[in-house]
């Protein structure tokens, strides 16, 4: 199938015809998928539903050239906060991920300073602080791929099993930590968590940080979210989720260029 | 970090229940958004607690020092 790049920072498209391909289109196969870019050619919904908080309204922003629709986001914000009430599970399975308490959801557009973004691309972004959002449905996985793109304290988590970026990786699973020698939470990057079978890999940029073995039970996975020690939230930005509840190790490049490709990351 | 501590989870759950009416949440019937703040429960310290946000002090009274225990630290 001929793809047409259209340079760093751009989704890609199919040349002749215009159709959009996504990240998913190319690995499919996602138990759950989020984020403020399009992922699949037959996802039609919206990104994410806002919350602003003048009056608490709501609103549905959805994509625009496989794009967050930044322009209807700042029309429905505009001099005032927004924040994220659900983020849209793109993978075709439902699982939106919600948070309905206030003071912990997510923030996308500033009062002052417009849309929140990420990165040396400037891409949108969900600014985190003691924040996170639930998974509909909780995902029990045997073998599993988490893909995120971060910046600042952060990771994936649920409750007992979780995913940690505080200056080093650690998987704490079953009670088991698996540290990685290697890490930088305060640029933007791109993270990938991968178990296939006894096999834990954990990557960051596509450079492998940890493989470690690995025989414990993850436990379901219910919230995205990144660790402030005391308590499960977000501390930082971050812009996309992907989980597999299969093993990708073969797709880490090709997820990670397809990533980078838009992001401008490294 | 400055918060609210409670005995029993029906405690932190009216608690959070009085910052919600406080603050009209749900907005409108069908809203995503029904709190304001939410509760949480510290394993290894056997409490729950109410991070304190500005403005909850109204409702809630003034916040107190509160130390948790993290689950695990390296």
């Amino acid at each position: 199938m001929p793809f047409v790049g259209l340079g760093v920072g751009r989704q890609r498209f199919i040349d002749s015809g215009g159709g959009f391909i996504g990240l998913l289109d190319e690995y499919s196969g996602a138990a759950a998928a989020y984020s403020l870019r399009k992922l699949s050619s037959t996802y039609s919904g919206d990104a994410i539903e806002v919350r602003r908080s003048s009056d608490n309204a709501t609103q549905d922003i959805g994509f625009t050239s496989g794009e967050l629709d930044t322009t209807t986001l700042s029309t429905f914000c505009s001099g005032t906060d927004g924040f994220v009430t659900t983020w849209y599970d793109q993978s075709g399975n439902g699982n939106d991920a919600t948070q309905t308490t206030a003071a912990n959801q997510p923030k996308i557009y500033d009062s002052s300073s417009g849309v929140i973004t990420i990165g040396d691309s400037s891409k949108p972004s969900l600014e985190c602080s003691t924040s996170s959002l639930i998974l509909t449905t909780a995902i029990t996985p045997t073998n599993f791929c988490i893909i995120h793109t971060s910046e600042g304290q952060g990771f994936i988590a649920n409750i007992n099993s979780y995913i940690r970026i505080s200056n080093y990786y650690r998987y704490n699973i079953g009670g088991n930590n698996y540290i990685s020698n290697d890490g930088n939470a305060t640029n933007q990057s791109i993270y990938i968590g991968n178990r296939n079978g006894t096999t834990l890999n954990f990557r960051r940029n596509g450079n492998d940080m940890l493989s470690s073995p690995f025989t414990s039970v993850a436990s379901a996975l219910n919230i995205i979210s990144i660790f402030n020690v005391s308590s499960i939230y977000f501390e930082g930005k971050s812009s996309e989720f992907i989980i597999y509840d299969s093993d990708q190790s073969s797709n880490f490049s090709g997820i990670e260029s397809n990533i980078n490709d838009f992001y401008s990351i490294y | 970090m400055q918060g609210y501590k409670y005995d029993t989870e029906q405690e932190a759950i009216t608690a959070r229940q009085q910052a919600a009416d406080y603050k009209g949440y749900p907005i409108r019937p069908n809203d995503t958004t029904i709190y304001w703040v939410n509760y949480s429960y510290s394993e290894l310290d056997g409490f729950y607690y109410i991070r304190h946000v500005e403005g909850l002090e109204a409702v809630l009274g003034e916040p107190s020092d509160i130390t948790i225990t993290p689950h695990e630290e390296i």
